[in-house]
């Protein structure tokens, strides 16, 4: 069994080491969870000195895409703290620079158009920010001397590239510094500039303005007047600035008497109200005397009529075919409105009309073939016009596909080999099918045709094979060629009959007959042979009765011990039980015996010593015996 | 020992290792029954994707059916045909391939993108290994994909019409010496390694890498958002996915050699030799024993 062993052992190991064997001969990729770690330094310093000459230069929203991207980098466990942190300094540098240089140009700003105030509160916050920054950049070059520590810079030898990019990064900290300098000095300037400011003695200034209408509508002039004072003088030859919202309107000068009047056309904004105002900026030598001032905001009311569309559009529409959009556009007192331009989009398709004299428009959009079957937004919008703010309408619609009905016929039942003819006919419930290309398809057989008109004959040729006689599924698969219809599929039932196969089944059958012949045969032999032999053992027995032959020295003695026990079970009328002793039945009859039990039990015992001892027998033990045999009968007899 | 017993046994063991091949899964890189960290077993489930080994079930597909070809293996003409006639007609093919035979199909359909076959590296957008690179930028038309992982993946060449939908980042760079480290000479990303073009009435996409679809790599950063966009971008409803083309590991073969047996076996012809065959061996003992017991 040795052998045996062996070779079971070596199939299981060849089965069980398949997964190992089993892999092509190039493997085009490798599992994650076992491939290696790897930080290479060197890219991951030249990336933080992209970062870092964006700073430099000032750009801080593409240093900050640049940090926030690094978020993708592996980072082995050993250095994801220090890159994360050294990523957060990086990232508060930037904001703090960048919300530096926004403060000192608006102060810078501020301080031109002489708001002392404002600009005093902005190089306050910028005072801030720099100080800020300095206390990161000091961080910064702290992590950065980590980092390189950690990544194996100074590991690696002294010119190599690692050292390069390291040394690049420390040059590019040092402009960073520069720039950070830069940043204080400009802010100590424009605080000696505020202060400057502050020293002189300007004298206050004040400017009032009227509107000639509190309502105007869109693209109408609106005339605004106003005076320039100071210390209630006019101010002559002044250049005054109008606000309209946050937006410069007009300019206007002001005449002798320190008044100035400007025309102010209100654009096509659609909104409810717009406020105004008058600005004064000091100019030249007015700077050093006057301080700039505000007038108050007065608000005009805005007037302009809001368009309604009401849009009607069927609910369902297909793709590839158009549909039609109806409306009506009127204000909202219910006027129609003319010559607006209106525009219909539905996904990427868009239809333009404009409305008729009496406010109507009609449009007509062919859906997208391409687009697939779910619920899309209509949008209707008119576009404005003079008065008549744009108006906005928008629906949702579902795109469908209409259903093919089929029709077909097939033969229910084939005996193959044959040629299946698939007739049948598609129709949509939108409009007769033109082209269509139907798949008919049974068991592992296929084959397509394309019609014309709707109606198809598709041939599906079955060639003699070991095909299963069986039930099989005949599928009809009609993809139209229209986009607005929707591919069908037909399935029936088929009976296939495959003669061959029943052939080829019979003949393999053969085998399994002769094997049960041959059963039947074996059986049947065995069954004579076995009546035979029950008939040679079924000998009909004789029955004799026993005879009790004694032999031997003893016989005579147990000769009267027989005719004893004999004539005792009969006087007595008990029987010796086949289980019993000699000596047990002597107990059971001696109450009875009384007297006679002497002879009776000397009988028993001289039959014991004839049955069980190698003692001979001598003469007179046959003598006795007979005695005492016919002292018992006698005894037995005269009871 | 006799031979008969000899072959007891060995039968018992060839029944034994046919059992272990038959029921352990395929270990085949790319196979849809793989559930393996190189398989494609959780693409299917999760696309619901039905496999395919031949293309004539291209015949029948409709316009809004993708299929996923991994051409690691020759493509004969009359597979181009139906290939490039189910795309023309409609269909998406979604051709992903590093060092296959991409590039015959797409010859073939006479696009402007190739398969460079040259594999691309990034020491620093990656994921462990600059072997495994992370694309970080996409089209616009992909929303809400960041990045996606590459595992020994290429690049493609793009011209013509083409659009390109994913690039690697600008430290990637192609390894042609090998040696696993960027060299002068050594083109540098970002690279298209993901595009798209318009063919007849249908789509095709390249992806410069089938193993970003893995078991082990689609829950990758955004590798399994990346093919459902991307399904999503060309009406995919219906996906197939072709096995035909895939390399095959021997518990494979072996697996392709157990069933043309079982389909034999099967078969009304084989069913009855093999009832046949057990009945006289079963039988035999019997009416030896039998008849010589009776007969004596």
């Amino acid at each position: 069994m040795g052998y045996a062993k062996a070779l079971t052992v070596a199939l299981l190991t060849l089965c069980l080491s398949a997964q190992c064997l089993a892999q092509p001969t190039y493997i085009p990729h490798e599992d994650p969870s076992k491939v290696k770690e790897v930080l290479n330094p060197l890219w991951l310093l030249t990336y933080y000195g992209d970062i870092l000459s964006l700073m430099t230069s000032r750009d801080y929203a593409s240093a900050l895409t640049l940090i926030n991207t690094m978020g993708l980098t592996y980072l082995p466990s050993n250095v994801k703290y220090v890159v994360e942190r050294f990523n957060s300094l990086l990232t508060t540098l930037a904001e703090k620079l960048n919300q530096t240089e926004a403060l000192l140009t608006q102060a810078s700003a501020l301080l031109n158009a002489y708001r002392l105030t404002e600009a005093k509160t902005r190089l306050e916050e910028a005072s801030i920010t720099l100080g800020s920054a300095n206390i990161t950049l000091i961080e910064l070059e702290q992590a950065l001397s980590e980092l390189a520590s950690r990544v194996g810079v100074f590991a690696s030898p002294a010119g190599s590239k690692v050292r390069e990019s390291y040394n690049k990064l420390m040059a590019l900290m040092v402009k960073l510094k520069t720039l950070w300098m830069k940043y204080l000095e400009l802010l100590k300037s424009l605080r000696e500039e505020a202060t400057e400011f502050e020293a002189l003695k300007l004298e206050e200034t004040r400017l009032d303005i009227w509107l000639r209408q509190t309502e105007a509508w869109v693209g109408e002039t609106v005339e605004v007047y106003g005076v320039l004072t100071s210390g209630g003088a006019y101010l002559p030859g002044r250049m005054v600035s109008i606000l309209l919202g946050d937006s410069m309107a007009s300019t206007a000068f002001t005449n002798d008497s320190g008044a100035f009047t400007a025309e102010l056309k209100i654009p096509y904004i659609y909104v409810s109200n717009l406020t105004v105002k008058a600005v004064y900026s000091p100019q030249g030598e007015d700077a050093r005397i006057y301080r700039p001032c505000e007038s108050r905001e007065i608000s005009i009311r805005i007037l302009f009529y809001r368009v309604e569309l009401k849009v009607g559009y069927p609910s369902k529409v297909y793709p590839g075919k158009s549909f039609q959009v109806e409306g009506y556009a009127s204000t909202d007192t219910g006027e129609p409105v003319y010559g607006l331009t209106v525009k219909a989009s539905l996904a990427e398709t868009v239809k333009f009309t404009s409305t008729s004299s009496n406010g109507y428009f009609k449009l007509n959009v062919k859906v997208d073939p391409r687009l697939h079957i779910g619920v899309y937004r209509l949008t209707v919008e008119s576009s404005p016009m003079g008065v008549y703010a744009p108006g906005r309408y928008v629906g949702s619609l579902e795109v469908v596909k209409a259903k093919l009905k089929l029709i077909v016929s097939a033969p229910s039942v084939i005996v193959i080999p044959s040629k299946v003819q698939i007739k049948g006919e598609a129709s949509s419930e939108l409009e007769v099918v033109k082209g269509i290309i139907v798949t008919a398809t049974l068991a592992d057989l296929s084959n397509a045709t394309r019609s014309d008109n709707g109606s198809f004959n598709v041939s599906l040729g079955i060639p003699a094979s070991l095909m299963l006689s069986g039930v099989y599924t005949l599928t009809v698969r009609v993809e139209p060629e229209d986009p607005w219809n929707q591919a069908a599929t037909y399935t029936m039932n088929v009976l296939i009959l495959n003669p061959i196969n029943a052939f080829l089944a019979l003949i393999a059958s053969i085998p399994i007959v002769l094997v049960v012949l041959k059963s039947v045969k074996t059986r049947k032999r065995i069954t004579e042979a076995f009546e035979a032999r029950e008939a040679e053992l079924k000998v009909t027995p004789t029955l004799v009765k026993p005879t009790l032959v004694l032999e031997g020295g003893w016989a005579p003695v147990l000769n009267c011990y027989l005719k004893a026990l004999d004539a005792v079970s009969k006087a007595l009328k008990l029987n010796q039980e086949p289980s019993e002793t000699l000596r047990e039945f002597l107990n059971r009859v001696k109450p009875m015996l009384k007297d006679l039990t002497v002879y009776f039990r000397e009988l028993t015992v001289m039959a014991e010593l004839a049955l069980y001892s190698p003692v001979k027998p001598r003469g007179e033990d046959i003598e006795r015996a007979e005695k005492l045999l016919d002292k018992l009968v006698g005894g037995l007899v005269e009871d | 020992m006799k031979i008969k017993n000899w072959l007891i046994i060995l039968s018992a063991n060839l029944l034994i290792a046919a059992m272990l091949i038959w029921f352990y899964p395929s270990t085949g890189d790319f196979r849809c029954d793989n559930p393996f960290w190189n398989g494609y077993l959780n693409l299917a489930e999760v696309l619901r994707a039905e496999t395919i080994t031949d293309m004539t079930r291209l015949t029948s597909a409709s316009k809004s059916v993708a299929l996923i070809l991994v051409p690691y293996t020759p493509l004969e003409d009359s597979e181009l045909a139906s290939i490039e006639g189910f795309v023309r007609k409609g269909g998406v093919l979604i051709i992903m391939d590093d060092y296959g035979y991409g590039n015959t199909v797409l010859e073939k359909l006479n696009v402007g993108i190739r398969f460079t076959g040259k594999p691309i590296l990034d020491p620093l957008f990656n994921y462990k290994s600059p072997t495994l690179p992370k694309c970080i930028k996409f089209s616009e038309k992909i929303e809400g994909v960041e990045s996606i992982v590459l595992n020994h993946g290429s690049t493609l060449n793009v011209s013509g019409g083409a659009e390109v939908l994913a690039w690697s980042s600008s430290f990637s760079f192609l390894d042609l010496d090998g040696d696993s480290d960027w060299d002068p000479g050594e083109p540098h990303g970002p690279f298209p390694v993901a595009a798209r073009v318009r063919l007849g009435g249908g789509w095709l996409i390249a992806v410069s890498d089938p193993s970003i679809a893995i078991n082990s790599m689609l829950s990758m950063d955004d590798n399994m958002s990346f093919i459902r966009k991307v399904l999503e971008l060309h009406g995919v409803v219906e996906v197939l996915i072709d096995q035909s083309h895939i390399p095959m590991s021997r518990l494979d073969e072996a697996k392709e050699v157990l069933q043309t047996i079982y389909s034999y076996a099967s078969s009304p012809v084989g069913a009855i030799a093999i009832l046949t065959l057990t009945l006289i061996v079963c039988l035999k003992p019997l009416w030896a024993e039998e008849v010589k017991k009776w007969t004596r």
